[in-house]
Parts: C-alpha cells; structure tokens; sequence
C-alpha cells in the first residue's frame, strides 16, 4: 500500500493535532507534526489544518495565522497542485482567511458555543474528498465544536458543484445549510464538521470515515 | 544633511463594522431585551475599536499606514467594512 504522508500544521493555540494525528494514523497515513514557523509542506500528499484557536483566535479566528511561514508555502503547494489540503473548524477558518476558500465564518446565529452532533449530507460525491461516498448512503453523523461556526458566502463566489456537505438541519446558521466546501481547483477542503473524531468506535462513530477514504483513493490512483 | 525623522505621534481609531445583510447575534440579543426594557430601540449594532499609534513624520504618511493595516489586516473584507478617524496628535 502506498504510503501518504501527511503534515498536521501546529500553530501557538491549536489544541486538535493529536486527534488530528490519531485519526490519521487509523487510517494508515504516516503523519508528522509541521510547526508553524517552518515552511517545508512541499513534500507532503496530503496538508491538514486541525481545529484548536490559533494565536488565541485575536482579532478573528484564522485571522493572524495567514503570516506564518508555513501558510506562504502552503499557497505555493495548492498552487503547484502538490497534493491535498484540508481544513477543520480552525483550520477552515484560517483557510478562509488565506483566501484559498471562498466566504469567511461568523458568529454563530444563536451566539453560542454549539457542541453537539450533526447530520449532514454529501451532495458532490465528484471531488477528491467525497469519491468514496455511496450515493444511496450519503447522509453522515459528525461533531461539530465552534463559536465561529457560520459560514457565510456571496452566491457569486461559490460554484453549485464547490458545495460537498450540507447540513439537514441547520445548527449555527450558515448560508445555504453549507457544511463543507471545496475550491475552484477542487484540492482544498474546509469545513467545521469535526470529521477527525470520527475513526472510532470508541468514539462514538463508525470506524469507516468516507473523507479520509475518499482521500485514501484520489491520492493512491494510478 | 536632514532627515526625516518619524518624531511624531498620531493616534487613530478604526471602528470595524459588520457589512450589511450580515447577521449580528450580539446586537439582536440585546436589542431585544433594551426593547423589553420599553426603551425606544430602533436597532443594536456591535462594533469592534481598534486604536493604533504611528510614530511619523507628518499626518499623511501615518494615514496611509493606518489605511493600510485597517483594509490589509484587521477586517475580513467578506463580513466586515471599516471606518478610520484620527483621535489625537503629540
């Protein structure tokens, strides 16, 4: 089997790498930690932003991160079509903020941390993150933990088919129920489901995680 | 030969709003409880203050410089516009 070697990024704040690297390593990728200081991602198949509050989430979540060392190079990676990047709740936030994924994340409409599980449905199953999603069985079970959860996007910005997740019941009062988006390049993922906590049934969850699959697949094709 | 030194300090405040249509949970909370109150509320909008002190040579170039960090990095031009005023000179 292919090896895929994927760098969890670690800035002063992040509190999901370890479930990040956890969750990763169940699913056979080999994972190293990429301080946020260094600019080395070019080597690596597969980019992950965990969750966490990076820089004390000061001024707006993600909001300082876009100055690291690491976040220029990774611009050079998604550039390049290096390999694959994907972004969870920090993450995606930082992502937004970059400007390599449309629309931005706000407070949330109850102006509450929400914390709970949430179902959602995968309405693009032709993207790099989404290829392994049974059609008949595309409705998943994941947790979301945010305060800036509600992602807000002009229509002009975002395509019909840049949409993968939507929620069935829209918890924090995101435009358009979105859940998890894609680029126009299709090799960035964002979204605020935490779909790293979702590896176990110890956890709660099925062993079986259709993203990392997905991932798994489009990564290792011939 | 004479140079210019930045011996100067301006203050500036830059008030960042949240753009219109996009909803603003803290405001709406409060409002309706100051509407509760019977108070003659019309509308409840939080805002954020951010205060810079510039060290330069003249008004203008510390202007441009709040200008910059203001739309470069402090808003988020998808959810917010800002707006910038001069508070103090030393």
């Amino acid at each position: 089997m292919k090896i895929i070697k994927t760098a969890v990024l670690v800035f002063p704040g992040t509190s999901g790498e370890r479930d990040a690297h956890f969750a990763l390593q169940r699913n056979n990728f080999s994972v190293d930690y990429l301080w946020h200081d260094f600019d080395q991602s070019l080597e690596y198949d597969l980019i992950f932003l965990p969750g966490g509050s990076s820089f004390g989430d000061y001024l707006r979540p993600g909001a300082f991160a876009k100055y690291s060392n690491v976040i220029k190079s990774i611009e050079k990676y998604v550039l390049q079509n290096r390999g694959l990047v994907v972004g969870i709740g920090n993450g995606f936030q930082i992502l937004t903020e970059v400007g390599l994924l449309p629309g931005g994340l706000a407070l949330n409409e109850s102006n509450t941390f929400i914390c709970k599980d949430v179902l959602v449905e995968a309405i693009n199953l032709e993207t790099p993150f989404s290829n392994s999603i049974n059609p008949d069985n595309n409705t998943f079970r994941f947790s979301i933990a945010s305060r800036y959860g509600r992602y807000v996007v002009n229509n002009n910005e975002i395509d019909e088919n840049q949409i993968i997740f939507k929620f069935l019941h829209n918890p924090n009062g995101s435009s358009e129920n979105i859940a998890g988006i894609v680029n126009k390049d299709m090799n960035v993922f964002g979204t605020m489901l935490h779909i790293e906590r979702s590896c176990h049934p110890f956890l709660g969850y099925d062993e079986f995680n259709p993203i990392f699959e997905s991932i798994r697949r489009y990564l290792t094709r011939e | 030969m004479k140079k210019d030194t930045p011996n100067k300090e301006f203050v500036f405040e830059i008030k960042i709003k949240l753009r219109e249509g996009i909803l603003d949970p803290q405001g709406n909370v409060t409002y309706k409880i100051l509407k509760k109150l019977n108070y003659p509320i019309e509308q409840v909008n939080f805002d954020k203050s951010i205060r810079l002190t510039i060290q330069e040579s003249d008004f203008q170039k510390a202007n441009t410089i709040a200008e910059e960090i203001a739309s470069n990095i402090l808003v988020n031009p998808v959810l917010e516009y800002y707006q910038i005023s001069q508070i103090q000179e030393e």
